[in-house]
């Protein structure tokens, strides 16, 4: 991993269009402000990796447990 | 076009009918063409996405406004741009849901719906910024203790 040392205000730039700049910095806490052209997709880390595991579970469904599912509604 | 499923064996699919994802989706990043397909029983109201070039890939999902009638996430204009959305009334969305072995703890993502232009078939994944949308929304476990609205069951709690 490449390491930088910014203080606030201060920007990174990642290829030719994506930025990062250190807006305010309290405490523990850093507020980043990211431009980057709008096809590429920003998250916050622990969110984007929760949204992908429940992705792979979803990919794990079968036919016939659905059709249980589907026999649940029709009987309500 | 024939497309090999992971439930339906060969099936034949019109290229009109071929969804569009860009950028894939998470943990997904390879897969861009899928198809929403159905198993012919009207009182089943899941769907199935699957993807078109990878038969073992596809999600069950759902149109949450079938059981949140104001289930609305709000689509910034980076979303508007990349799926040339012109008309919010053209949009569909679908939560990808997980059915496990426990059939009754099905769950939905509401935080994180597929989004569809219908004009265009582009879609996307997106990340709401709507923390009244929970990522695990237990169907029968919501609509059996509340008023089928999100946001009254998210107070609740």
């Amino acid at each position: 991993m490449l390491v930088l040392t910014r203080k606030l205000n201060e920007t990174i730039v990642i290829g030719d269009n994506i930025e990062v700049t250190v807006l305010d910095i309290k405490g523990d806490q850093v507020r980043l402000g990211v431009s980057a052209p709008k096809e590429v997709g920003i998250y916050r880390k622990e969110i984007y990796l929760e949204i992908k595991k429940e992705n792979q579970q979803a990919s794990l469904a079968n036919l016939t447990s659905l059709k249980i599912i589907g026999k649940i509604i029709k009987d309500k | 076009m024939l497309i090999e499923t992971k439930h339906f064996g060969k099936v034949e699919v019109a290229e009109a009918d071929l969804i569009s994802f860009v950028e894939g989706i998470p943990g997904f990043p390879n897969l861009h063409r899928y198809v929403l397909l159905g198993d012919n029983d009207e009182n089943n109201p899941f769907l199935w996405l699957q993807a078109v070039d990878m038969p073992e890939t596809s999600f069950v999902v759902i149109q949450p406004k079938l059981f949140l009638p104001n289930y609305q996430p709000r689509l910034n204009n980076e979303i508007l741009e990349i799926l040339e959305i012109e008309d919010l009334n053209q949009v569909l969305h679908y939560s990808i849901t997980v059915v496990p072995e426990d059939v009754l703890q099905i769950r939905t993502n509401l935080q994180a719906p597929i989004v569809i232009n219908t004009r265009n078939n582009k879609a996307k994944q997106v990340i709401l910024n709507q923390p009244e949308y929970k990522l695990r929304y237990y169907i029968f476990q919501e609509l059996k203790g509340g008023t089928g609205d999100a946001c009254a069951n998210q107070k609740a709690k």
